[in-house]
């Protein structure tokens, strides 16, 4: 069996890694906040004119809005297009992301 | 197997790991993941590489030349924005986890996880991350060859000195003189770049040489933000800007180095300046080892992107085929991060979480105008799915307060895109 072979064949037991190793890799929210860093800032501080996100306790409130919203016009054009991409249980995971962080 | 015997077997596959790394005397073993190409793609893998896989080790490699950024590039190109401040040192991204090596890397061994440096020495990886970008082809156009871009010069592989060379050489065309910006069949890096070069352009002559021309000569029909493009050339360059398309002979067939003209089927044309953006196609590497099976891109699984063709092997970046992501900065950010979460998810015996990718391409109609497209994608094993209701541009009709803030959004984007990417 080849290394590689062997490596990916554990890579597929997840039950018996080491407590260690359980806690790497990114959790979906994290992926999900990544994805704003590209442009309100690494970590979510803020871009100007782009707004921190971090420590917001609005962002479900908001992202919910935006997902609802019927047209994608405005100034928020965008967002109401990111948001239509997310669902509500990422935007939960996104929203307790950001919060859980300090304001900048 | 336990967590301890994937280690042994990590460390027992690691040939070469103290030959070019900071890891000397480095108890612990741990995964050695080589990343080649230190653009967005690579930069941003590699940052995020080493936060989402603590025991990582990383070899990046980043060839000898400078790296100025493409994306606000096309604002140097008519004097609004100063090359230094597009360069970015790449410094910072050196950390205790990845070494950076200042080196170019010539092929790889898919079997045996060898990679070949360009002074032969050779870097055992357990993982291969390729974000080489392009490679462009101005001989695939008759009469064109990399010896004649000075003469017709596109500064579109790299930012940099090139882009300082185009400069010149607008500033050099005189009133009432021709610039043509000639547009490659798609794929290629940056579906709205020529475009948002044209329209820069056009502004700049209108200020500072008002009765010269703008043609655009292109081989495809249709383009991005296709309609916001052409009502802003209507409303603002009516006598100026021109666009033929595919089915209006503006397909770009010749060039004559000599003369500096261009031809197409049926016309010619002597500018001042043209600017031939040439066909393009993966950096070399990516298309070693029959990575991109021929077709000059390479194919990957878009939950991973992970090569179809030797799976240990990631392609990220404008290398990649990921369409309907474009080929931008801001894609190959997104494909860097869930390149890194899938490698870091797979080490630590874990389910990648679920994959989201983004796009938004900001354009600059005026130096202070914009437009934005954007759409999410899923990552899934037939392909990349376009989110419903996430893809779409700014609206047409829309005040001038509109395009103002967009410009400013897009600075906001490129100072952030940046940092994240390179940690400055
Ligand atoms: C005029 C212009 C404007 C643009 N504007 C925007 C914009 O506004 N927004 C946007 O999102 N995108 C924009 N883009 C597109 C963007 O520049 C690219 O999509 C982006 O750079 C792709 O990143 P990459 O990491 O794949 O490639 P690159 O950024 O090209 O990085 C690849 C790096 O790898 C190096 N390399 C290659 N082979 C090797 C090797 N064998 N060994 C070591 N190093 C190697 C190269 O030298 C290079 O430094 C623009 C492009 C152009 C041309
Ligand atoms: C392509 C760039 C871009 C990305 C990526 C992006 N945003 Fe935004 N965001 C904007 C723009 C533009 C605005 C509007 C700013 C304005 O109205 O001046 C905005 C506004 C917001 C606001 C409103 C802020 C306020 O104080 O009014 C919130 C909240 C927000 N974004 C959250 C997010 C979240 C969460 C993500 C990730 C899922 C995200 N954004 C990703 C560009 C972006």
């Amino acid at each position: 069996m080849s290394r590689l072979r062997a490596l990916l064949m554990t890579a597929a037991i997840p039950a018996v890694m080491s407590a260690a190793t359980q806690a790497d890799g990114p959790s979906r929210g994290e992926v999900l906040a990544s994805t704003c860093h590209a442009c309100h800032g690494p970590e979510g501080r803020g871009s100007p004119p782009l707004p921190p996100l971090r420590g917001r306790s609005d962002l479900r409130t908001q992202l919910l809005a935006w997902k609802s919203s019927a047209e994608a016009s405005g100034d928020a054009h965008l967002m109401i297009r990111f948001a239509r991409g997310l669902s509500e249980a990422d935007i939960d995971a996104l929203a307790a992301y950001f919060a859980a962080k300090d304001a900048p | 197997m336990t967590g301890l015997r994937r280690r042994q077997l990590l460390a027992g596959s690691m040939l070469l790991p103290l030959a070019l790394g900071p890891h000397r005397g480095s108890a612990k073993a741990s995964p050695h993941v080589v990343i080649v190409g230190g653009g967005f793609a690579g930069a941003t893998a590699a940052r995020y590489l080493a936060r989402w896989l603590p025991e990582v080790r990383i070899s990046l490699l980043i060839g000898r030349n400078r790296y100025y950024t493409c994306p606000f590039s096309n604002l140097a190109v008519i004097g609004e924005r100063s090359l230094t401040s597009l360069e970015v040192g790449r410094e910072q991204l050196a950390t205790d986890r990845v070494s950076l090596i200042r080196l170019q890397a010539r092929d790889f061994d898919p079997h045996h996880r060898r990679l070949r440096l360009e002074d032969g020495r050779l870097l055992h990886f357990d993982r291969l991350i390729l974000a080489p970008g392009i490679e462009v082809l101005p001989e695939s156009i008759e009469g064109h060859g990399p010896e004649h871009v000075a003469t017709f010069p596109h500064a579109w592989q790299a930012a940099g000195p090139a882009t300082d060379h185009l400069a010149r050489r607008l500033q050099a065309v005189p009133d009432g003189g021709l610039v043509i910006v000639s547009v490659p069949e798609a794929p290629y890096r940056c579906p709205p770049g020529p475009y948002e070069r044209a329209s820069l352009m056009a502004w700049w002559l209108a200020h500072h040489r008002p009765r010269s021309k703008l043609i655009i000569l292109d081989a495809n029909e249709a383009f991005t933000k296709d309609d916001l493009f052409k009502a802003h050339w209507r409303e603002a360059h009516p006598q100026r800007l021109s666009w033929l398309g595919r089915g209006d002979d503006g397909r770009l067939r010749r060039v004559d180095a000599g003369r500096g003209s261009v031809h197409t089927d049926f016309a010619d044309f002597q500018p001042d300046l043209a600017c031939v953006i040439p066909p393009q196609r993966a950096g070399a590497i990516a298309r070693s080892a029959d990575l991109d099976g021929g077709r000059g891109w390479c194919s990957v699984d878009p939950r991973s992107f992970a090569s179809t063709v030797h799976p240990n092997v990631h392609v990220i970046g404008d290398a990649a085929i990921a369409n309907p992501m474009p080929k931008s900065a801001f894609a190959a950010a997104s494909q860097a991060r869930i390149c890194a979460a899938a490698i870091a998810a797979e080490f630590s015996g874990r389910q990648p979480p679920e994959s989201l990718l983004t796009n938004t391409c900001y354009s600059l109609l005026t130096p202070t105008a914009a437009i934005a497209v954007t759409g999410s994608y899923r990552g899934t094993a037939d392909g990349i799915e376009t989110l419903p209701g996430s893809s779409g541009t700014s609206p047409l009709d829309a005040p001038d307060s509109l395009r103002r803030a967009e410009a400013g959004h897009a600075r906001g984007w490129y100072a952030s895109a940046r940092a994240d990417a390179f940690g400055e």
